[in-house]
């Protein structure tokens, strides 16, 4: 019986996609407002260019490695005690990640569906069910990335598209008025939006076609790509830099500006918001299976199962930390600034792995 | 089978919670006050504000009733804010209330006068708030008009916020849609803007002309004629009616039905100048003539009416322009907003001198009407 | 009668020759051989079947050589017009008439004349053993006991009263054969072998059941099934260890993959031409004896949606109603639970006017929304229920009465209201759209848990049901493809007969998802010089 062996092609671009498209999108447009005003469409779009390049170099060093995931072959690279130490760092990142997920979607559904329900409910519900779907290992994970993908690219691209009209291009006409200085500020703390991608070093294994793994997974880039720099686009040219920058989910307010079928379906934030629960399930899944797998492999052992039920209460706990929307966001940065380390550590990784002649044509394990 | 197992288990810990406890949420909806229109107007003692609040009554609008209801009453509430009022009410009634479907916000023009900026947090910051929601000014006592009965039965909120939304699409004289991104934006950027202006008349309401703010103050009011220069140049006017007084050889008075409106309203820098260009063009058909001489197909006949029609715009254009410039102070029209865009590096250098900008500044408008059809009757 | 689950341990795992020759304790006494002594052969027959009735042992002599026989059979089972014209007759007459002639039949060539010159019955076997003829007996053949040989003659004269071939009634079409599947194994062959006469297509035939042993027929087309499928599937036959098979659907339980799950994994058919369509795309076919249901595996989740009347009409038109089959099974799981959240925790959402006129009649009734749907939606479930034990003709009525009037009553007693009565109807109507009876079923019951959810976490509980639910699907299996192929792994070019219709024309090839070897349906150059010759300009 031929069975498949492996994630598909398609499979790849949607789990980096919806790993990728996560909290960020509600505030995204915030960001970019605040980081260059005006610029920030180009901040976006140049920060996504970059974070491909980042992706790039991942998969090139993941290539080396075809059968290994990260917390394998950075013992080799490293060394067993800085290859651990760099593995532990994964599983405390991808853990961290999770909570600050589980936590800022609760918060917002708080707001805008279910005032009165406590935050605990709603954060346990989630962490079980992506419990359930992760139990079924990467197949389920990557499936449930696939299927959701298409509603969630075009609600976003509806969102967007809808809008398009009430955009003021004269507001455009201001753009470089502050020259390239502010873009490139912008950059490094934009970057942190398009965090998601570092699932590429555990799919090695994984995947079915792995010389597929570079145009695939780039394309898996691109998709949020397009869609972050078009809703940064849209609301900076309909409400101004200025009042972007002040409101906190800036997404949402353009969701609520589409009002489908003559007006009868208005609130189509609500909708908007149904849709994103489903992005921040995928986020959240990928991120869960990060951590199961990191424990596991740190451990030296092969099923990650029974670790994902000792990770949840952990995780549970880290997210009832932050006590308001300040302490979160402080622990939304800390989260960044790991996750930024990680893909940019890919850089030297690479070039260890080079010098100390491991993996790829040499040692193909 | 483990994994199912415990994750069966894990399930029923919810489960458990879910029987034991209500569910937090559930405002069932026939237990909501349904607010479907505000009123504010300042009180005698000038701290407070007053705040009359539509609600609907949904025994009225059931298909087959035979209740002569209404459907809808009004509460008035006293208090510091639009909160706190909202608060009084929720404690007076054991409805819980929900500004879900608010269609409309009226401020009484007193109310204006002292100030929007601490009144509207609330309405902005909320995210019940529909983007629907109308805000217009009244002249006299805003909770007057929530109180005017209308023929069709609807609620007064109803046929205000159709009136301000839909009927603003045909008539240049009523303002633009403002809803409250809009607002927020003009807040945040300290741009001027125009509400709708209700004023109550014998036998209901008339909606025309603006309410002309500036900051969140309101300095004065647009006349119709005016507010329809004002829509031309803020770009917002899409179709209406033209009644232009023309010479007697032409006939008294011509109504030109526009339906479509290209205007083109951006500032330059001459001379270090602020030179507010307008470009506009206007299509249309003749609608009616009042005592009309002549054929009206000719070619000449048409040229001339058009040009006539241009003059008229211009001088309705430069009144409400300079009315605003040097009566009010205020400059609704966005153009401030367009000058941070289109001449950043001369913003930057003189944002503080803006209002001696503003002062000095001259209209230049183009007019362009085109009358393309003269209806279904050539001469009467 | 207990019944037992597969066994999952290798070790016990018998053959099925040797579990289902394990008879009970009453005939242990009787040894399995034949015997040379004819006497002897009967008395071990009717040693087990002389208690019932409808047995019959004849005995008799073969023409003039003095060799005694007997015949056994079971009534009921046999056309006994076979029996008394092409056993009996010839050989109790014609066979004088041959030795008039001068042959001479003796002990020792009358097995080899009888078999090969006297009995006019086109399948014969032999059988060596008690418990092999025996199985004969009792499937409606008979049994012809020669003295003086250790063997016996098994000759087909089956003939058992059989419904005649009708309208499939849970599938009926506009558009197409009216041809359904009977509860005879042989005839259900036959239908199949019309429809497709490719000698490629083996029907293979095995006993289940240790006491009913029902006859098992698994047919597929060689060179297009996927011989690893096959192999699964004759390991899982092998492996089911039971009294009695029921039915198809019983069978179907007992070598699923999951049966925890509330959705089929297999398809159930009465339609011949519906289990040929899906042969020719690598499936197998089961047969089961004395059930009218073929099972067709394996089975993905799309198919659920699809009637074979899609394949006799327009594709246009066919897609449309296959999309607005998708709709309705969104419409069946989802609309009680939407209800309930727009109406207990969003109200927002709801255009004003129509929330006002819900609010109204909502304020009659005690409950609160999510009481009033449970309520309602079970009262459904239970007049479906009845309606569907009832004969046909009060069924029917009470499908009116109860929707109509019961409906009507209950919203001025106030108990219910008028929009919930719509919702209600709205969730049934389009659950009948769905065209699998047992998909339709599975859907139905997701609609409780999810109105659970909607009662306590509004459209966030609408969405974790949502969620929960594809996981449930997408980690399913059927016989080793996943359930959710195409949407699953996302196969483009299967995508043509998944929510629309493809045209004829386009399905050149068979569905990725089914593994098959051969993958072209249509040959690509044929049609090519078709459409250049038929070209009218």
């Amino acid at each position: 019986m031929k069975k498949q062996q492996g994630l598909s092609n398609f499979q790849i671009t949607a789990v980096v996609t919806q790993s990728m498209i996560g909290l960020i999108l509600l505030g995204i447009a915030r960001r970019a407002a605040r980081l260059a005003g005006i610029d920030g469409v180009f901040v976006t779009l140049l920060t996504g260019v970059l974070s491909a390049a980042i992706a790039a170099v991942m998969i090139l060093l993941c290539n080396r490695f075809p059968n290994l995931t990260v917390i394998e072959f950075s013992q080799e690279i490293l060394g067993k005690f800085f290859g651990r130490l760099y593995g532990a760092f994964f599983v405390f990142y991808a853990m961290l990640v999770t909570a600050v997920t589980v936590r800022g979607f609760a918060d917002a559904l708080k707001m805008l569906l279910l005032p009165k329900t406590p935050i605990e409910f709603v954060m346990i519900t989630m962490l079980i069910l992506c419990s359930y779907c992760v139990a079924g290992g990467i197949s389920s994970v990557s499936r449930i990335n696939e299927i959701f993908l298409f509603p969630v690219i075009i609600v976003i691209s509806l969102v967007i598209l809808m809008n398009m009209g009430d955009v003021d291009l004269f507001r455009y006409r201001a753009v470089f008025s502050n020259g390239i200085k502010p873009i490139l500020n912008g950059i490094p703390e934009m970057s942190t939006a398009y965090l998601g991608y570092e699932i590429l070093l555990f799919l090695a294994p994984v995947v079915k076609n792995k010389d597929k793994m570079m145009p695939y997974g780039l394309s898996g880039i691109a998709i949020p790509l397009v869609l972050y720099t078009g809703l940064v686009f849209v609301s900076i040219g309909v409400d101004g830099a200025l009042a972007t920058a002040d409101i906190i989910y800036p997404t949402i307010q353009l969701a609520r500006r589409i009002s489908l079928l003559g007006s009868s379906i208005e609130k189509f934030d609500i909708l908007f918001i149904l849709l994103w629960i489903l992005s921040i399930y995928t986020t959240l899944i990928t991120f869960l299976y990060m951590a199961s797998i990191s424990v596991t492999r740190l451990a030296g052992l092969r099923n990650y199962k029974p670790f994902i039920f000792i990770l949840i209460p952990l995780i549970y706990m880290i997210a009832i930390l932050p006590e308001d929307i300040a302490d979160l966001n402080t622990v939304v940065l800390l989260s960044d600034y790991i996750g930024m380390a990680v893909v940019l550590s890919c850089i030297p990784m690479l070039l260890i792995s080079i010098v100390r002649k491991k993996g790829g044509k040499n040692n193909g394990s | 089978m483990v994994r199912k197992k415990l994750v069966l288990f894990l399930f029923l810990i919810p489960s458990l919670l879910l029987t034991t406890t209500s569910c937090w949420d559930r405002i069932e909806i026939e237990d909501q006050a349904i607010i479907i229109g505000m009123a504010m107007d300042l009180a005698e003692d000038q701290k407070k504000i007053v705040v009359t609040f539509q609600i609907a009554q949904p025994r009225a609008y059931v298909a087959e009733s035979q209740s002569s209801e209404e459907g809808y009453y009004n509460v008035t509430k006293t208090a510091e804010d639009l909160a706190g009022a909202r608060n009084k009410l929720s404690r007076s009634t054991n409805m819980i209330p929900t500004l879900e479907q608010c269609q409309v916000v009226l401020v009484g023009d007193k109310l204006a006068k002292k100030g929007l900026s601490g009144y509207m947090d609330f309405l902005l910051r909320t995210h019940e708030a529909r983007r629907q929601l109308q805000i217009g000014v009244v002249q006299g006592l805003a909770r007057h008009m929530l109180e005017i009965k209308f023929k069709s039965d609807l609620a007064p909120s109803f046929v205000i916020s159709e009136m301000m939304s839909r009927d603003s699409q045909y008539n240049f004289r009523m303002t633009d849609f403002m809803s409250l991104e809009k607002l927020h934006t003009a807040f945040v950027e300290k741009n001027d803007f125009i509400l709708p202006q209700i004023k109550q008349t014998e036998n209901g309401l008339y909606m025309a002309g603006g309410a002309v703010f500036k900051g969140f103050e309101l300095v004065g009011w647009f006349s119709g004629e005016e507010m329809m220069g004002a829509r031309f140049m803020r770009g917002d006017a899409s179709s209406g009616y033209l009644t232009v007084d023309m010479p007697s050889s032409m006939g008294k008075k011509i109504m030109l039905r526009v339906y479509e409106t290209k205007s083109d309203f951006h500032p330059e820098i001459r001379d270090d100048k602020l030179v507010a260009v307008l470009n506009l063009r206007l299509e249309g058909d003749i609608d009616e003539i009042v005592h009309p001489n002549g054929n009206w197909t000719g070619k000449k006949l048409i040229d001339q009416c058009s040009t006539q029609i241009e003059k008229y715009v211009r001088v309705i254009v430069n009144d409400a322009f300079h009315k605003s410039q040097r009566v009010y102070d205020s400059e609704p029209f966005r153009l401030k907003e367009k000058l941070k865009c289109y001449y950043p590096a001369f913003w930057k250098a003189n944002s503080a001198n803006w209002d001696e900008i503003y002062q000095a500044a001259e209209l230049k408008a183009n007019i362009d009407v085109n009358i393309r059809r003269v209806g279904e009757i050539s001469s009467p | 009668m207990k019944i037992r689950k597969r066994n999952k341990n290798p070790k016990n795992r018998k053959s099925m020759e040797e579990r289902q020759s394990h008879t009970s304790r009453s005939e242990d006494t009787v040894s399995f051989k034949l015997s040379r002594d004819g006497k002897e052969n009967l008395q071990k027959f009717k040693a087990f079947l002389e208690e019932s009735s409808d047995a019959v042992f004849r005995q008799f002599e073969l023409g003039t050589s003095g060799i005694s026989c007997a015949l056994v059979y079971i009534d009921g089972l046999v056309d006994k017009m076979v029996i008394q014209q092409m056993i009996m007759r010839p050989m109790m007459l014609e066979l004088s008439k041959l030795e008039k002639s001068g042959i001479m039949i003796g002990q020792e060539n009358a097995y080899d004349f009888v078999e090969n010159h006297i009995i006019t019955v086109g399948e014969v076997q032999e059988a060596e053993t008690l418990d092999k003829a025996m199985r004969f007996v009792m499937s409606g053949e008979v049994v012809l006991i020669l003295d003086g040989y250790d063997k016996v003659l098994i000759v087909n004269a089956r003939g058992w009263p059989d419904r005649s071939i009708s309208d499939p009634d849970t599938e009926g079409v506009i558009r197409g054969a009216k041809e359904g599947f009977t509860e005879t194994l042989r005839t259900n062959t036959a239908l199949l072998r019309r429809k497709c006469k490719d000698p490629n297509m083996v029907i293979r035939t095995i006993q289940l059941g240790r006491r009913s042993k029902t006859d098992v027929a698994y047919v597929y087309i060689k060179g297009i099934t996927d011989p690893g499928l096959i192999t699964e599937l004759e390991e899982r036959l092998s492996r089911v260890d039971i009294d009695q098979i029921f039915s198809s659907g019983h069978l179907e339980q007992l070598i699923e993959d999951s049966s925890n799950s509330p959705f089929p994994q297999m398809q159930a058919t009465e339609r011949p031409d519906k289990t040929v369509a899906n042969l020719m795309e690598g499936r197998i076919a089961i047969l089961t004896d004395n059930s009218p249901f073929a099972l067709l595996v394996p089975a993905t989740f799309a198919q659920f949606f699809q009637s074979p009347e899609d394949y006799s009409e327009r594709w246009i038109i066919s897609s449309f109603i296959r999309a607005l089959r998708w709709i309705a099974s969104f419409l069946a799981v989802f609309t009680p639970a939407v209800y309930i959240a727009l109406v207990s925790f969003h109200s927002g959402l709801i255009p004003i006017r129509l929330a006002l006129s819900i609010a109204a009649t909502r304020s009659q009734v005690p409950f609160p929304s999510i009481v009033e749907a449970i309520i309602m939606e079970t009262t459904f479930e239970l007049l479906r229920e009845s309606g569907a034990r009832l004969p046909k003709p009060i069924g029917q009525t009470i499908g009116i009465v109860g929707g109509l009037i019961i409906g009507d009553a209950a919203v001025r007693a106030g108990l219910t209201s008028p929009t919930m009565v719509i919702v209600v109807s709205l969730t049934a109507i389009a659950s009948f759209v769905i065209p699998t009876y047992s998909a339709a079923i599975g859907l139905r019951i997701m609609r409780f848990p999810l109105m659970l959810l909607a009662g306590t976490l509004g459209l966030y509980g609408v969405m974790i049901g949502f969620i929960a639910i594809n996981i449930e699907l997408i980690s399913m299996k059927s016989f080793g493809m996943s359930y959710m192929t195409p949407q699953s792994p996302l196969i483009l070019q299967d995508l043509k007969d998944f929510v629309i219709r493809g045209p004829a024309k386009k399905m050149r090839k068979r569905p990725v998802q089914s593994y098959a070897i051969d993958m072209v349906r249509m040959d690509m150059n044929e049609r090519e010089n078709h459409e250049e010759t038929t070209g009218i300009e």
